[in-house]
């Protein structure tokens, strides 16, 4: 390229200097045009190659990494995290318990067959019947019917309002599987490959260690850039990291953020990082002492250093939490710049200040500390470290903690059940940019019990009125109105403890680009996404 | 393929007069003794996973709110509601008519996934037990003839410095300088076909082998060395017999058999390795299976690598006992000879 450019110039050596300047516009339109060029193969590497591709028997992002380049929902996230078309060309609320969606027309899935209403409806049956078991279940719990009410329209009927649901025909809950695929029992197996109507088919299906994927000539959509990907599973996180460095694989998805230097000091390789819209937060059992004294909470909330943890475990690349939602997650009703300024206005602010920490548990009921014992799962690259810190903290203002390592599985059961909750650490990532989705989970009184997410115990009445009309209502400004008060109860009652909202990342060889990367890489077809050569 | 070698091993005494029968009465013995020994193993495993906090249902679903009327249909898809007699019952009848169930995560029989798994193990055991034997035996003979010498030294070191690494560490080392270094060999995934797949083996199988070799190494060369200083081949070279044949043809078949006695814990020792080597080297294995099933408690996908590598081992006994008789056909089996 630079080669080009100096003969050019010495061509061009005597020209006007605004010929100069066309010329080299020309030419800088010239990246582009490569850009359009179809690259051969691409092979990514993923920490894990599920051992079945149906979705609802293996809900992981990893299968949706694979899935989403072959499947696609009725709606998609656009690279705003904002709902946009897919297979529905347009949906309408036509009253706040009835969507209606209209399919584009000539859409085929891989084997060329056409796509009907037909095939939403059986996917939709198939995770609403509980006799399926499928993992997404819950995704469609407001769902009272679902319809084919024209052959290119879909009529979806709530129990009640619930704004929530406009998001499940966009994430993996939505993919559309062929409606006679459904009832193969092998399906998702090398023998039953799943169809989509997906920018790509599959070809090998290697369980637990490589898929490959081949572009169609008959998607309805783009033209796909890659022709062929193949993913690897790699678990082992330094052996991922070698093979990006001897150039076998191309890119890679879920790094660890700790690890981001590690992979900026290969050279070869960009790491491409967006807001992941998660969160690592401690909840406190406000239904049993030590933790029911608002002083108690106090004392621990102003005991996390939050920088302090983003700088020295995420190398910068997260925020300090200092709500449960971060300010993207609010998209569609306020703008992040609105919601950092909502946050600064809460009070108390709990900036880490171990005095003032102090001083809260001088005033509460235990004055003179207690033991406590936090469960952490050794799985998460951060929650032991987390609590190396909190526990330091804790225990230089008198509260004895401990931190018990357990495997996931036991950390999340034990959680879950709400079994003896007292402190927990928990980390969780959304399926969808909405504002009322952590609150609901974290904050409402229904949640607060087995099989619930409010592992605080926090029930406030307020709250749940205020959560009904976030849930319940679509438009943007009762809604912030009603988050923004529950917002500010939760802070006042220390509902929880927010530490940090992390990045995501992944890493991707040089001479590509990836400009559509987003918290929902899993749920959207990324190598449709402004994936190409730079 | 583990079946075979006990058969095998049969037929090739069934010729000797006296053999056969006893033969046959001690294979039918321990066959007999090891239902009930895979019985309670399997019993074990699931009390122990029934025990152990966590569920298994749980992993399926993540860190997300779940929906009750699924989790109640799962449930009772896997028996996860009934009483724990009710469960082992329910997975013992499956078992008798064949089926090792299906696995919870991901919903496949575990007879399919144990056979997508099984070729990569298999392939990576057989390849480093090839090599620990072969190359073990030989160094141990190697340093059993050329005794006190640096030679000598040199292999039983290299023995101890192979043991006392574990076979992960040895595999992280192997890579960095045959892979990342060296670019000799692949640095993850399994290979397909044979050649790239033995390709792609050769490291993980180094690493599990050297890790083992040293007890080859050491049982063959304290063997020979015992055999090297009897009369027999003081005789023998006394004759003007080749040092090599001496070595090959005497030496070596009678120092054998605390060599195969050894090659029943290699074997083994080499299976249990595998699951490590497995997760260092990416390769999707039955070692990594257990381990993942392990970490989401799938019950049945538990129970049937279990149940498998529980057999392999008691056949793996049952094969070095048969074996014995080839080497030496003094030995005799059971009451018989009282």
């Amino acid at each position: 390229m630079a080669i080009g450019l100096t003969r050019r110039r010495i061509l061009v050596a005597g020209v006007t200097h605004a010929a100069l300047v066309s010329i080299a516009g020309t030419f800088a339109i010239a990246p582009s045009a490569k850009a359009d060029e179809q690259i051969e193969s691409v092979t990514c590497a993923l920490p894990s190659v599920p051992d079945t591709l149906f979705i609802p028997d293996a809900w992981m992002t990893y299968t949706g990494a694979i899935m989403s380049l072959v499947q696609e929902g009725p709606l998609s996230f656009g690279d705003d995290l904002a709902l946009g078309p897919a297979l529905a060309d347009r949906w309408e609320e036509i009253n706040p318990t009835t969507i209606k969606y209209h399919l584009r027309g000539g859409i085929k899935f891989g084997d060329g067959s056409p796509l009907t209403a037909d095939d939403i409806v059986a996917t939709f049956k198939y995770h609403m019947s509980p006799d399926s078991g499928s993992q997404l279940a819950s995704f469609y719990n407001s769902v009272a019917t679902v319809e084919a009410t024209a052959p290119d329209e879909v009529t979806v009927k709530l129990k009640a309002p619930n704004v929530q649901f406009a998001f499940t025909p966009a994430h993996m809950a939505g993919f559309v599987f062929k409606k006679e695929q459904l009832a193969d029992k092998k399906i998702g197996t090398p023998e039953v490959l799943p169809l989509g109507t997906g920018a790509y088919k599959l070809v090998e299906f290697v369980p637990a260690d490589h898929v490959l994927l081949e572009a169609r000539d008959d998607y309805w959509g783009a033209k796909p850039v890659v022709k062929r990907i193949s993913f690897q599973a790699i678990p082992d996180r330094p052996a991922r990291l070698l093979a990006m460095q001897q150039g076998e694989i191309d890119c890679t998805f879920d790094l660890a953020i700790s690890d981001i230097d590690q992979w900026k000091a290969l050279g070869n390789v960009d790491v491409v990082a967006a807001p992941s819209l998660g969160v690592y937060l401690l909840t406190l059992d406000h239904s049993a002492p030590p933790f029911d004294d608002i002083h108690v909470r106090r004392a621990v909330a102003y005991s996390v250093d939050r920088k302090g943890l983003v700088n020295a475990l995420l190398k910068g690349n997260g925020e300090a939490a200092t709500a449960l939602n971060p300010p993207e997650i609010w998209s569609g009703v306020l703008p992040s710049d609105e919601v950092r300024a909502f946050y600064d206005t809460l009070l108390p602010n709990y900036a880490f200040d171990l005095k003032k920490a102090k001083a809260e548990l001088a005033q509460s009921r235990h004055p003179d500390g207690f033991d406590v014992t936090i469960p952490a799962s050794t799985a998460d690259p951060y929650m032991v470290n987390i609590l190396q810190s909190v526990t330091e903290n804790l225990k230089q203002i008198g509260i004895r903690a401990h931190i018990q390592q357990t495997d996931n599985n036991t950390w999340f059961t034990n959680y879950i059940n709400h079994d003896r909750l007292g402190m927990q650490i928990m980390a969780y990532y959304p399926d969808f940019a909405d504002a009322a989705n952590y609150p609901s989970l974290f904050f409402s009184s229904a949640n607060a019990e087995k099989n619930g997410m409010n592992g605080s115990n926090f029930k406030n009445p307020e709250v749940d009125a205020k959560l009904k009309i976030a849930n319940e209502n679509a438009d943007p400004k009762a809604r912030a109105e009603a988050l923004k008060k529950v917002f500010q109860i939760a802070n006042e009652e220390v509902a929880v403890v927010p530490i940090f909202w992390p990045a995501t990342a992944m890493a991707i060889n040089k001479k590509y680009k990836l400009t559509g990367y987003t918290a929902f890489w899993y749920s959207i077809p990324w190598a449709m996404r402004g994936f190409g050569l730079k | 393929m583990h079946g075979a070698t006990p058969s095998t091993g049969s037929t090739a005494i069934s010729g000797r007069s006296g053999d056969g029968p006893s033969l046959v009465i001690f294979v039918t013995r321990r066959v007999a003794i090891t239902i009930p020994l895979l019985l309670l193993i399997s019993f074990g495993v699931f009390a122990l996973v029934h025990i152990a906090p966590g569920d298994p249902v749980r992993s399926l679903l993540g860190a997300r709110a779940s929906d009750p009327a699924t989790l109640a249909a799962i449930r009772a898809r896997y028996h996860l509601e009934d009483p724990f007699l009710v469960q082992y019952g329910y997975w013992l009848w499956q078992v008798i008519r064949g089926d090792l169930g299906v696995s919870i995560q991901g919903n496949r029989a575990v007879t399919s996934i144990i056979a997508d798994r099984l070729g990569v193990t298999i392939f990576l055991s057989l390849m480093s037990t090839t090599l620990v034997l072969g190359l073990g035996i030989l160094l141990g003979a190697v340093a059993a003839f050329r005794r006190g010498t640096r030679l000598d030294r040199a292999i039983v070191m290299f023995g101890v410095f192979g043991i006392s690494s574990p076979a992960f560490v040895t595999g992280i080392f192997l890579l960095y300088l045959f892979g990342v270094l060296l670019h000799w060999f692949p640095i993850f995934g399994p290979g397909r076909g044979f050649l790239d797949r033995a390709w792609h083996l050769t490291l993980p199988a180094f690493a599990l082998a050297i890790s083992v070799m040293a007890i080859v190494v050491k049982i063959t060369r304290a063997a020979m060395i015992e055999e090297l200083d009897r009369d027999y081949v003081t005789f023998a070279r006394a004759r003007g017999l080749s040092s090599r044949r001496i070595l090959f043809a005497y030496v070596l078949r009678n120092s054998l058999i605390p060599v195969v006695t050894a090659a029943g814990l290699v074997v083994v020792g080499i299976v249990a390795g595998a699951i490590y080597v497995e997760v260092t080297f990416s390769l999707p294995g039955l070692g990594a299976l257990t381990v993942d099933a392990i970490q989401k408690r799938d019950i049945p996908t538990i129970q049937g690598t279990t149940l498998l590598f529980s057999a392999f081992v008691l056949l793996v006994n049952l094969a070095v006992d048969v074996i014995y008789t080839v080497i030496d056909p003094r030995i005799r089996f059971g009451r018989v000879e009282s």
